[in-house]
């Protein structure tokens, strides 16, 4: 993971961010560096959920196979490879997003609403749209 | 009929119906899709009528663009998840899935991911980003992001000209599956008339006497989502959308059980499954020979037809006047020698013109030869077996075309086996899925990997789910709702796979025309289940899909012109009154634009729906991605990489469709990688090494969007 307080910019494609905010010296925002932190994770879920499927599938799925074989290659009435492939990681995928949600999103207050752009400088308030949104 | 033997039609509640083409579904099933339709028309009006009352005294813009910022977690949920699902998860997915069995599932299964990665890679840094600037759109937020009108300007470009192109897709799509639905019903039959004497004698439109049921289904469809989204903008949506889920996901879940039934159980199913091979693609010469003569017949025709149980109501039984062949009548052909059966299913209809000795085949694609019969054979002995009956007039003899015919004909001999899986035992449940034309199967590895990519990452850089983003109320409201999707697509998603994938136990010989392949498993299974009147609610799935996908991007297009061209860059400080106007003016003008492009839609509609769909994800997921999450992102790389989005994804579909000498609208696919992929790589590429080229943005704007909020800022 990356320096979380650091807000030299050496952030997700690390290296990349450099003097725009080297010289700063202000703190990152925290929901910033939750939401790096979160988006990364989600990055590795996802490119892991890829490989188990793809390389079950590849293990179980491809070629031709005589019937009698074809026939006995199932578990719970699908094809063994829909089971490790599809059915299994789809119920672990559900499952990894409940973690995810419940467990590791960090419940972040997102901020107070700004007036919509372009509504902020009028001088005759009556005539134009109401301020802010709720 | 032998007792195992397939009730093609449903028996006699299935029996035909005139004016429909392929005439299978029963009027208990157009009666109660005609019920549903009604039922769904009043309760999407009363919604948008509901959500005009519950919005009124707030600020207009937030409110009917944006819902005012408070969606809570089940409109987040089924609102996100209702619109990524269009018509064609209900309509294109089935038929892929009966044409290439099993290993789409594979195709799709990065959907068991899809809710943990295109809501949350972006989501909660996009909501906060949006309350800091008042955005209200998206290109709205990437424009004070980037501090660039032009910037602003290029998005909502990009846009309007791919969203209106796939709105009229979409329309086009809306309208049919309603012709699907409700074609045969009295009352459909009575607005035809309507249509045809009001737009077609009345206003001169040709397309309304050409094509009255599609006009009247367009109109239909039109008006009513038109009419609740302008009503009720954003909030009327997303409440339609919850409704629409909660209709697709029941639509699902009771056809899973009953398709399972029907066949007899999964273990049943998959010994069946496993000796299906793909059909063969031939070509039928059917001749008339003189009934009276006595001579011999090489078909097998039973008299089905003239005891009424043929699948045409306009078949005739006399043969020597004029017969007709109608689309998917199944064909029996035992050859004399070998005793050995056939069993052909015609793709087109054909008709025995006056006089004619040969019947004269009306050929719909010009490619076709001409007297030759387009049909499919099947090639599975258990299916062979169980089909024991045939619709062909009687007093007509049927041959297989051979290579002379071809010759005589003028054409090439075509190919009649799948490129891929023919003849091959397993083929429908084994990987890569058996494919008409690609030599090395459906689904390679390198495919699937794209594909698994393309579902979870394209979800996050369209515009139309990247406004939801903008609208959530809180972190608390985003972690329900993103478990709470990824529950609804396991039960969505999967169960799709097995339903359509056991369909053709259950269904053979729609090769003909696999998009029906969704009604008429809703028609067979209710009907087996001997609860047809429960297709009505199962068929409102299909509809409910593309409706919520298609009210979200009208709204999108109607806030791109509204919002980001007239309120922010023609008149900031235009009334209430005259934003509401053009809010509402511009969804209604955009709605009925779609609708008037659709009655006379361009060419390659489905592929058109696609192209627009990936290409917005292609444009906008590089540039989002790195302005919620780089600071060194600036304005060129924001710029180069929205412009490399378009031009590689552009250029890959341009080299395509003229590489197809302008007749197909398929992407070139270099290393067999879809173009979302190659483009979006690209727009991340050029984005980076552009930006790190240039000069880096100045501190202050980048401490306003990845600083601390100041004290006074701070949340109340």
């Amino acid at each position: 993971m990356t320096s979380e307080s650091d807000p030299s910019g050496r952030s997700l494609a690390s290296g990349l961010a450099s003097s725009a905010s080297k010289s700063s010296h202000w703190p990152l925002d925290p929901v910033y560096r939750h939401a790096r932190r979160e988006t990364t994770v989600i990055v590795l879920i996802c490119l892991l959920m890829m490989v188990w499927a793809l390389g079950s599938a590849r293990l179980f799925g491809f070629g031709t196979l005589d019937v009698e074989t074809a026939e006995r290659q199932a578990i719970l009435g699908v094809p063994t490879w829909v089971f490790w492939s599809l059915l299994v990681p789809w119920v672990l995928g559900t499952a990894i997003t409940g973690w995810f949600c419940f467990f590791y999103l960090a419940d972040d207050p997102l901020g107070r609403e700004r007036p919509p752009a372009g509504l902020a400088n009028d001088d005759d308030p009556a005539s134009v749209s109401k301020g802010a949104l709720r | 009929m032998s007792p195992d033997a397939i009730d093609l039609f449903g028996a006699t509640a299935m029996r035909s119906v005139a004016g429909d083409p392929l005439g299978l579904l029963a009027q208990q099933v157009y009666g109660g899709a005609l019920i549903v339709f009604a039922l769904y028309s009043v309760v999407v009006f009363a919604i948008a009528i509901i959500a005009d009352r519950v919005g009124r005294n707030r600020e207009f813009l937030g409110e009917y663009f944006l819902g005012s910022r408070s969606l809570g977690m089940w409109a987040f949920a089924m609102t996100y998840a209702a619109t990524s699902a269009s018509g064609g998860t209900f309509m294109g997915v089935p038929a892929l899935i009966y044409t290439h069995g099993w290993a789409v599932g594979l195709w799709i299964g990065g959907y068991m991911i899809v809710p943990l990665v295109s809501m949350g890679l972006v989501a909660k840094r996009m909501n906060q980003v949006a309350r800091r600037t008042g955005a209200i759109t998206v290109p709205d937020l990437l424009r004070d992001r980037m501090g660039s009108p032009w910037f602003g300007a290029l998005c909502t470009l990009t846009i309007v000209l791919f969203l209106s192109l796939n709105l009229i897709g979409q329309f086009k799509a809306g309208a049919k599956i309603i012709e699907t639905l409700l074609g045969g019903q009295f009352a459909y039959e009575q607005g035809k008339l309507l249509v045809v004497s009001w737009l077609g004698d009345g206003l001169g439109m040709e397309v309304a006497l050409r094509e009255p049921g599609y006009v009247l289904c367009l109109i239909l469809f039109s008006l009513t989502v038109i009419f609740y989204t302008a009503y009720g903008g954003f909030r009327a949506v997303v409440w339609t959308d919850v409704m629409q889920g909660a209709i697709m996901v029941a639509g699902v879940l009771i056809m899973l059980p009953l398709t399972i039934w029907a066949v007899g159980g999964l273990d049943a199913a998959h010994r069946k499954l496993v000796r299906m091979t793909p059909p063969e693609h031939r070509h039928l010469i059917v001749e008339r020979v003189d009934a009276t003569s006595g001579e011999s017949n090489d078909t097998s025709a039973s008299d089905d037809s003239a005891n009424g149980d043929s699948a045409s109501g306009d078949s005739a039984s006399d043969a020597a006047s004029t017969a007709s062949i109608p689309k998917g009548a199944w064909i029996l052909l035992v050859e004399p020698e070998s005793g050995r059966k056939r069993v052909f299913r015609t793709k087109s209809r054909s008709e025995l013109r006056e006089g004619a000795t040969q019947v004269v085949w009306k050929p719909i694609d010009p490619a076709d030869p001409p007297h030759l019969i387009p049909v499919i054979e099947l090639t599975t002995p258990d299916e062979i077996e169980r089909i024991d009956r045939q619709e062909l007039p009687p007093g007509l003899r049927v041959r297989v075309a051979e290579a002379a015919d071809y010759t005589a004909a003028e054409r090439p001999v075509p190919t009649f086996e799948y490129a891929s899986g023919a003849g091959e035992a397993g083929a429908y449940v084994r990987l890569p899925g058996p494919d008409p034309k690609r030599p090395e199967g459906f689904l390679s590895l390198g495919l699937a990997m794209s594909f698994f990519l393309m579902w979870n990452f394209s979800g996050s850089g369209q515009p139309s789910n990247m406004v939801r983003l903008l609208a959530f109320r809180d972190s608390r409201t985003l972690q329900r709702a993103m478990f709470t999707m990824a529950v609804y697509y396991a039960m969505i998603y999967f169960p799709l796979v097995v339903i359509f994938a056991l369909s053709r136990v259950l269904l053979p010989g729609w090769e003909i025309e696999p998009d029906r392949i969704m009604p008429e498993m809703a028609a067979h299974v209710t009907h087996l289940a001997g609860v047809p009147w429960l297709a009505g609610l199962l068929l409102a799935a299909p509809f409910a899909a593309v409706m919520s996908t298609v009210d979200s991007f009208l709204l999108v297009n109607a806030s791109s012109i509204a919002r980001d061209l007239y309120h922010r860059s023609i008149d900031p400080r235009a009334s209430e009154g005259r934003l509401k106007a053009i809010s509402v003016g511009s969804t209604v003008v955009i709605g009925f634009a779609a609708t008037w492009a659709a009655l006379d839609p361009p060419q390659f509609l489905q592929d058109m729906i696609v192209y627009t769909t990936s290409g917005l994800s292609t444009c906008f997921l590089a540039p989002v991605f790195l302005a919620l999450y780089w600071r060194r992102f600036n304005k060129a790389g924001a710029f180069g990489s929205m412009l490399a989005g378009l031009t590689v994804y552009n250029f890959l579909y341009g080299y395509g469709y003229w590489q197809s000498g302008f007749r197909k609208m398929e992407p070139l696919e270099p290393f067999g990688l879809h173009p979302f992929v190659v483009g979006a790589a690209a727009s991340f590429a050029v984005g980076l090494l552009l930006s790190l080229a240039t000069a880096p943005p100045a501190d202050a704007e980048v401490k306003r969007f990845f600083g601390e909020e100041e004290a006074e800022d701070a949340p109340a």
